[in-house]
This record gives C-alpha cells, structure tokens and sequence, in this order.
C-alpha cells in the first residue's frame, strides 16, 4: 500500500511543484499516473523511491519511509526510470551481479521475458537500442518479485509493436500482490493495462477506480438530456461529454476524456466522483 | 549490516567496469615499469630507493581513483538511481565503496611489484645496466607507501563524495585554504597562549644565539642555535593523538553522512 500524508515538495524557496497532496493507492493495483508537463509526476515518482526527501508530510509505500532506503523496502521496491545508464557489461552478466540483491529474483521468468523482448542477454548494455534497454530493464524489473515496481514512462523509445508485446507482458506476469504505478504522458498505450488511475494537477491529486467510475459518472455520446454535464468535447463532428451520475448500462470511461475533465473542471469532477470528501 | 551484501556491492561495481579496472591496471603497469627503467639507467645502474618515485606514483594514482572514482557511479543521475535503490542499507553502500578504496592500494603494491620485474627482464634483454631490487610489496617499502595512503585517503575519500564535478582540484583548493586559516589559527593561538613567555626568553637573548645557547618553550620545544627540537611528552603525545583520531574520524563520518543525505 502506498500512502501520502499531506505532501509537499519544492525545489528551492519559491518553486513549489506541489502542496498538501495526500493519497492512498491501495495494494495488488495497476496504476497510471497521469497529469499534464510539470504537475510533479516524475518528483512523485523519486519520493516514493526515496531519492528525494519531501519538503513536508510524509511518503509511505508498504509501511516504509522511502527515504530511509532500507534493504527490505528496496527488496519489494522497484523503479524502471524514463532514461537509465547501464554498464557496459552484457545482459547476462548485469543480471548475474545485480539479481543477488533480491531474494525473489526469478530466473527462469528474466530469461523467457528477454527471450521474449527479442533482447540478446549475451551482447553489451551499451550496444542495445534505447527501446532495447527499456526491455532489458522491463523485464529485470517484472522478475524481482518486488511488490511495488514504479514505471517513469516505460513505453517511450518502444516501437509500435513492443508497445503491445509490454502491455502484454505487465498483463501476463503481474501477480496478484504486485502493485505496478506507471507514469507516462502516453494515455492510450496505458488503457489496456492499468485498473485505476492517479491524476494530478497543480496541487492536487486523486486516485480513480476505473472500475468504480461508472456508477459515478457517464460518458454519453450524442446530445445530453439529463444530468449534469462535466465536460464535453466533439470528437468527429459529435458531440461526446462526462455526465455526473450513473448510468444503467455503465459505459467505458476513456481516459483523455477523464483526463480533460479533471483539468477543466476539477470542482465539477470530485463533487460527482467523491462527494463524501465535501468537494 | 550484511557481509555477504558488501561483498556483492563491491563486485557489482568492479564488475559494471571491467574494461576500466584493466585499463587502470594496464597504464599503472607500464608507466610505473618505465620510471623504475629510467630512475636505473639515470642512476648509473645503483638505484635502490623505491618509497620516493613509488610515493608519487601512488599519490597520483589516489587522486586518479579515490578522487575521480569511488563515488563515480553515484554522481549522475542516470546510473545514481539504480545504485541508491539496491537493495542494501547505505552504511553497506558507503562501506564497500570505503573497502574498494583500500583495494586500490594493495593492487598498487602488486602491480609496481610486477613493474620492477618488467624492467629487470628488459635491463636483462637490452643490457642497460645493472639490475633493479625487485619491490617487496609486502616488505618495509610498501608499508610506507600503505601509510602514506591512509594518511590521505580520509580527505580524498570525502572529497570524492562531496565534490560532484573535478573533486581533485576542489579538494586541494579547500586543502590550502584551510591550511592557510589553520597557519593564521595557529600562529594566533601560539601568540596568545606563549606569546609573553617568548617574548620574556627573547629578551635572554639580546643578539643572535650561540651554538650552546637554548632557548626552552614550554617543556617541548627546544630552540637552538643550529636547530629546533621538538620533544615529545606524554600532552604532546596525547594531543596528535586526538587530534589524529579527530582527522579520521572527521573525514569519515561526513563522507558517510555526505552520502546518507545524497539526493538526486
């Protein structure tokens, strides 16, 4: 479980990135990070794996404060970051030197997934691709066994079809105590694999249950009879908008739209989705 | 903290470059077999002093791997990541980088061992002279060089730490001006502690001193006409034991602190 206790960062006296951010995503999840250049998303991702400290409240990811960086935490703790140096060593041989640091370490699984990857463990890490890499690191991560694996854009640098071979991958080997928190700018390469999504915006953040979400809100196509309207947009000339209230045959949520509403009409949003928390 | 783990760190380094290790090595070797060679021929053949041109060798090879190296994997931000997530607590981190640090010297003394056989077999195949010793590296010798080392390894340990960019050049920058405050400290101290007993032994000595004349400050400083002897007893003797003590420690423990606190 991961919990933010009225968080706030900045960097310098006047360069806050965010204030009071509090939240809670629970264990066992896929989650998207989501939020427009510069909301934090990558400065959320470095307090949860204890590279930063926050200026105020408090970081915890399984009962640990990250920034105490201890061996247990790091065990379940995973991050694949948007752009890694690795060392000019071969595939094998990184995995041979770094996968004794996790006692969960399945070797079997890191072989098949670079199999997998079409990644050659026997060339150097340098040699590789970034898309490569990306896989490389992919797929180490997925056979720590680590419980929580934090992802800072892992589909950039992927080509089309290793986009679908990743969502098919995290999809196949997630298991079910596993919580997987994956932040990117790339909306639909995440729809296929993530079950609730945390959105944030200049100083807040909330996290969604996208299986939740349609007994709070709607997505209606066409003109709108009833209900109150949260956001709507034309897509192809029709109109398509985000309706307060459930509707009888809850429809999918698409998440650009989900995504818009949040930024455009933030008030309208949580009073439909959490209306218990007064906003 | 875990043995096994500290192992591990220290070959995930040492094996995430191996091509430098060697190349590290390789250059050592032969730079260190060609001033044996040319310290022979330029001594006629009766060279025998390894501490002075080893000395060097190895204050140049500290500044290169203690001051560019230790730390170097923690200094930018894209392999930082990986090394501060490793599983293993910092005191481990900070520790197999200290341990790998004293690796450097004992492979040092090995491979300057090495080097002077080199150049015996090149004396021996070129006919330039006289033999060399070959270097003990676990002889008298190579211990002076294994104290020189740990005399400065406590600063450049630091300094490979807390500077992220040239930490050389930064660390003999702060060196001399902390030198020159201490110089200033110093005199300053020495002038308001023993500055009226000087003065009052000076007066003793209207004109320059003889050979017999001393003049005694304190109980530990001898100041002659041809010589200062400094004498030890048992404060003095307990002072530059603490004060080494607090030189060791110092340097250490803000290195370990440095690299608790480091953030990305």
């Amino acid at each position: 479980m991961i919990q933010l206790t009225n968080l706030g960062f900045e960097y310098g006296a006047k360069a806050a990135v965010f204030n009071g951010l509090s939240l809670t995503i629970p264990a066992g999840r896929s989650v998207g990070i989501l939020g427009a250049n510069g909301v934090g998303k990558t400065t959320l991702i470095k307090l949860l794996s204890g590279l930063i400290s926050p200026t105020e409240g408090e970081v915890s990811v399984l009962e640990f404060n990250p920034r105490r960086r201890e061996t247990a935490l790091y065990q379940d703790l995973y991050l694949v970051p948007e752009e890694s140096q690795l060392p000019a060593i071969s595939a094998l041989a990184y995995i041979k030197r770094f996968s004794v640091f996790y006692p969960k370490f399945d070797h079997p699984q890191c072989t098949q997934l670079l199999a997998k990857f079409s990644v050659d463990g026997s060339k150097k890490l340098t040699a590789l691709s970034l898309g490569q890499k990306k896989k490389f690191i992919i797929a180490f991560a997925l056979s720590t066994g680590a419980r929580v694996i934090l992802m800072d854009e892992p589909t950039n640098g992927l080509d089309i079809p290793s986009k679908a071979l990743f969502r098919d991958t995290v999809i196949a080997h997630q298991t079910e105590e596993q919580t997987l928190l994956i932040c990117t700018h790339q909306v639909r390469d995440l729809e296929s694999i993530i079950d609730s999504v945390v959105m944030m915006n200049e100083g807040s953040a909330h996290w969604f249950d996208l299986a939740e979400l349609p007994n709070r809100i709607s997505q209606v196509y066409g003109p709108v009879n009833s209900g109150t309207v949260l956001h709507s947009e034309l897509r192809l000339g029709s109109p398509v908008s985000l309706v307060a209230g459930g509707h009888e045959q809850p429809t999918d949520i698409d998440l650009e739209m989900l995504f818009n509403t949040f930024h455009q009409n933030y008030p309208g949003l949580m009073a439909a989705v959490a209306p218990e928390q007064g906003l | 903290m875990n043995p096994t783990i500290v192992y591990h760190l220290i070959l995930a380094k040492q094996g995430s470059k191996p091509k430098r290790v060697i190349r590290d090595i390789g250059l050592t070797w032969l730079i260190a077999t060609a001033v044996v060679l040319l310290a022979n021929i330029g001594s006629a053949g009766s060279f025998d002093n390894y501490s002075g041109i080893f000395g060097v060798a190895l204050l140049f090879i500290a500044q290169l791997e203690l001051g560019n190296h230790t730390f170097d994997e923690y200094k930018q931000e894209r392999s930082a990541t990986q090394w501060l997530m490793l599983p293993a607590s910092p005191f481990e981190k900070w520790l197999s980088s200290f341990l790998t640090s004293f690796l450097v010297v004992l492979v040092f003394l090995l491979v300057v061992s090495l080097s002077t056989l080199a150049a015996n077999l090149l004396v021996s195949l070129f006919g330039w002279g006289n033999l060399v010793p070959i270097f003990n590296p676990f002889g008298q010798d190579a211990l002076v060089l294994l104290k020189l080392y740990v005399w400065i390894h406590p600063l450049l340990f630091f300094s490979a730490i807390y500077f992220k960019k040239r930490p050389i050049i930064k660390s003999f920058g702060a060196l001399s001006l902390l030198l020159i405050v201490w110089l200033f400290y110093t005199g300053s101290l020495v002038n308001l502690m023993l500055g009226d007993q000087i003065s009052a032994s000076m007066l003793e000595f209207p004109s320059q001193m003889r050979s017999a004349e001393v003049l005694r400050i304190g109980n530990f400083l001898e100041i002659r006409g041809e010589d200062v002897q400094f004498n030890s007893t048992r404060f003095t003797q307990f002072a530059s034991t603490i004060l080494t003590l607090l030189y060791f420690g110092f340097f250490w423990l803000m290195s370990f602190l440095r690299f608790k606190e480091l953030e990305l």
